[in-house]
């Protein structure tokens, strides 16, 4: 008591003295709202003695005895003078604009709201806090710190990455941009390679089936990417990379505020690979040589009378080459080297229009079409691979609601046109395959939620396609929500999904391998396969809880995977051979996974995972596990900040064994053993902010510097027939370390 | 269910564990003066100190719950705390250099802006 009595008596004596008075300088918007007036002069009666407001309206000005009377003015609005006594401790004015000017209100859009979209299917939402833990570099490097996303490398020559969701390989998880069609179709080996870091704002992953409304072809999750928008990023934002692998980065996305009505976002990204790496002396570079230069820019139309209009355009160009060291393209067919290059063009356009019905937040209406012209040119030692894609999407969706908000639906058509070329070249023995196709797929969907506001959801869906190969495809999806407790939620969900197989342009390792591909039969549309089809149900539990006064939650999920149709691809009948036939009798998953988030001291949290999976296919020899599949994956990641903003963050994995396919047949020196073994993998990042504006971070990646010594079987003799690269289980590059910056305007 | 049940069972005991283990813990509640949700953030980062477990301020009530332990930290430094980054309480008051320096939304004494946002 007393401590505080000594406090107001210091406060006190310090006011007395006080020289300077303080005051606030507003104006009432059309809303009749006050707003701060920064810049308004405000100076003594008859003196020269004046100040400014700053940008919050505040105005401080030292006492003076030579004048009782504050002027304060504005341009474009009337002056007032204000009465002052050494009483007055601090005014607050209101200057009254002196004409009548309109005001423009510009409203801030927000996105169909994703977490109403959402809000009965189990959505992990990754931010760009998320984002930054892994500072490099793309869409395929962003799922570090998420235990339900694995990133493995397809190949030890490509660099290629892919993921993987309940342990199905990649193309299984439907990857949407801004939820239009992202990764598909040709783009499936390379295109999560596309989508520079820097320009995603939020990533939402999707466990199991999606929402109907985006199609027919999840089966074992949704990635939607959300990338930066002009009506809410930065002004500027610049960022630069390097690490010692040689890889070098570039990234800027800039927007421009052109009127009230219009904006417009550039996301331009730039990186190189310039040196030939060679750490574990095969004679094969690590990762490929090469360049990439892609571009978007965006639009966005906002009149304010509830339409809005979006476009974006897109170029990306990526040259890649690699093989072995010394490699150039004049080697090219020839036994001198071995090489390869990936040379991919792609052009997008996607335009968007929305409207929502007035005082109807809940009605609104919104087309979407897109264009892409995807252009693939590759070899790989004698292999030759061309491809080119032309597609259009597009979709209408009308939604509104049925009686009262607990009941909502959402209704709408789409179109999908696909057309192939492709050819894959066997120029050594003169065997080349031809698989061109056209693919039209009209639709229709319905999606109807029921939401009592409180502790139940149940979102149906129906999709119905005719799809000019298969006929009609039928697409049911079912996502119930229960809110046990106020800190408990349970989640269900069941759905069948399908999708045409690329079965080339997906697995693109078994083409860095000797390996000839056996297709089942020989021509066909698609390659002679009806779409891949599955049945995925999942359930899932999430529990807040709150420990020592710091907040925690535990999630436990289950999903299992069912195909009833699969294009299998066949590793382990013959080594010197890729046979990919139809799915005889079984193809599933089994996925489990506990993770546990916990903030254990103020700034410092802790996610621990495991996830255990259990992928088996019926195999021409029987059934096997699904080669290459981690069956168990333990997870720490520790991330602490200080209050002065320097982040720390580590993370460590455990990845299980993992089986390899049969090499029995081979002889004894390009043997394998019949399970990897298993392995952990550490990285680590500091980085520090300086204001808003400057971060600097430096990291590791791969600590322990664990690496396959030999990755690729029969290194020695490319051109011979145990040459494959494609039994990559583990790192083939090993310690990396790599520093960069962001600079970022509000 | 048996499972979920266990599960709360293990969260609860051990989180009853720990309550025990922390008994020397006090909590307070304490007015301050404020008005948004930029306000909220601010308060509640100048109470990140060493004594104090959690602060959450009501942006509606204006009324800041304080967990901290008296061993560590006294009231009074959490109301000089609060006070420094600009937001008076009923026993520490925020110098005018200090407050004047407020975003507009925050400036409390000068209007209530409860209902605004970080805009």
């Amino acid at each position: 008591m007393k401590n505080w009595l000594w406090t107001a008596c210091v406060v006190l004596a310090v006011q007395a003295h006080a020289q300077k008075i303080m005051g606030l300088v507003v104006e009432k918007n059309a809303k009749g709202v006050e707003q701060p007036l920064a810049g308004a002069n405000v100076y003594w009666l008859g003196t020269s003695i004046g100040t400014t407001t700053r940008d919050n309206g505040v105005f401080m000005i030292d006492r003076t005895d030579n004048s009782d009377r504050l002027v304060i003015s504005y341009v474009g609005y009337k002056a007032d003078t204000v009465a002052v006594t050494t009483e007055t401790k601090s005014l607050k004015v209101e200057l009254k604009s002196d004409a009548y000017l309109e005001e423009v209100v510009v409203q801030g859009w927000k996105p169909s709201s994703r977490s109403d979209f959402f809000s009965g299917i189990n959505v992990i939402q990754m931010d760009e806090k998320e984002l930054f833990k892994a500072a490099c570099c793309n869409l395929s490097e962003s799922f570090e710190t998420n235990p339900a996303v694995d990133v493995a490398f397809t190949d030890a020559i490509t660099g290629t990455r892919q993921i993987q969701m309940l342990g199905l390989a990649g193309p299984n998880t439907m990857i949407s941009v801004e939820n239009m069609p992202g990764v598909r179709g040709l783009a499936a080996s390379q295109g999560i390679q596309f989508i520079p870091g820097t320009w995603i704002n939020s990533i939402q992953v999707t466990k199991g089936t999606g929402s109907v409304v985006n199609g027919y072809e999840s089966v074992a999750g949704q990635i939607n990417v959300e990338l930066k928008k002009p009506q809410e990023s930065e002004t500027l934002y610049v960022n630069g990379y390097a690490n010692n692998g040689g890889r070098l980065e570039t990234n800027l996305v800039a927007t421009v505020q052109a009127g009230k009505k219009w904006a417009t976002t550039f996301l331009v990204h730039g990186s190189a690979r310039p040196f030939e790496m060679d750490q574990n002396k095969d004679a094969f570079l690590d990762f490929p040589l090469g360049t990439q230069a892609n571009v978007i820019n965006r639009w966005v139309y906002n009149p304010g009378n509830g339409w809005l209009g979006q476009f974006s355009l897109r170029y990306l160009n990526d040259r890649k080459q690699g093989g072995q060291t010394n490699f150039d393209r004049d080697n090219k067919f020839t036994t001198n080297r071995y090489g390869l290059e990936i040379n991919t063009d792609r052009y997008e356009a996607v335009g968007k229009l929305g409207y929502q019905f007035p005082g109807k937040p809940y009605k609104s209406v919104g087309f979407q079409i897109s264009g892409t012209v995807h252009e693939h040119d590759s070899y790989f030692g004698f292999t030759e691979h061309v491809a080119d894609e032309r597609s259009v999407y597009g979709n209408a969706i009308y939604q509104s609601i049925i009686g009262n908000t607990s009941h909502k639906f959402k209704t709408g058509v789409s179109f999908l046109y696909d057309r192939f070329r492709e050819t894959l070249d066997y120029t050594q023995t003169g065997s080349v395959f031809d698989f061109g196709r056209v693919e039209v797929v009209p639709g229709g969907f319905v999606e109807y939620t029921y939401d009592d506001l409180k502790k139940f959801s149940v979102i149906a869906g129906l999709r119905v396609d005719y799809h000019n190969l298969f006929g009609v495809l039928v697409t049911p999806r079912l996502h119930t929500r229960w809110n046990m407790t106020e800190s408990t939620v349970l989640r269900t969900s069941v759905g069948r999904g399908y999708r045409v197989a690329n079965v080339v342009a997906e697995n693109t390792a078994f083409l860095v391998s000797s390996r000839q591909l056996v297709l089942e039969r020989a021509v066909g549309d698609a390659y002679g396969f009806r779409p891949d089809e599955a049945w995925n149900y999942g359930v899932s539990l999430n529990q807040d809880f709150t420990l020592d006064y710091r907040p925690g939650t535990l999630s436990l999920d289950y999903f299992f995977t069912d195909f009833r149709n699969q294009a299998v691809l066949d590793y382990d009948l013959n080594p010197q051979q890729i046979n990919i036939y139809a799915l005889r009798g079984k193809s599933y998953s089994h996925s489990m996974q506990a993770q546990l988030d916990y903030q254990l001291a103020r700034r410092l949290d802790v996610r621990l995972a495991y996830r255990y999976l259990d992928v088996q296919t019926d195999y021409q020899g029987g059934r096997l596990e699904r080669p290459l599949v981690s069956r168990g994956r333990a997870f720490v990641n520790v991330a602490y900040a200080t209050k002065n903003l320097w982040k720390f963050d580590y993370t460590v994995q455990r990845l299980g064994v993992q089986r390899l396919p049969s090499t029995a047949s081979n002889p004894t020196e390009y043997r394998l053993e019949n399970f990897s073994d298993p392995y952990w993998i550490m990285n680590a990042q500091v980085s520090k902010d300086w204001g808003e504006r400057w971060s600097v971070y430096v990291g590791v990646e791969n600590l322990g510097n664990f690496r396959l010594d030999n990755p690729i079987v029969g290194a020695a003799d490319p051109f011979g027939p145990f040459f494959d690269s494609s039994m990559v289980w583990g790192p083939v590059f090993g310690r990396m370390v790599y520093t960069g910056f962001r600079y970022r305007v509000k | 269910m048996k499972t979920i049940k266990a599960l709360v069972l293990i969260i609860f005991i051990s989180s009853a564990g720990f309550a025990e283990a922390q008994s020397k813990t006090v909590t307070a509640n304490l007015k301050v003066y404020g008005n948004c949700a930029m306000c909220k953030r601010r308060i509640e980062t100048a109470l990140d100190a060493k004594g104090i477990k959690a602060a959450t301020w009501n942006t509606k009530t204006k009324m800041l719950e304080v967990v901290y332990l008296p061993e560590k930290i006294s009231e009074q430094k959490i109301h000089d705390l609060i006070a420094s980054v600009g937001h008076d309480t009923d026993k520490a008051k925020a110098k005018d250099e200090v407050y004047a320096n407020l975003p507009f939304c925050c400036l409390y004494r000068d209007h209530d802006h409860s209902g605004m946002t970080d805009n």
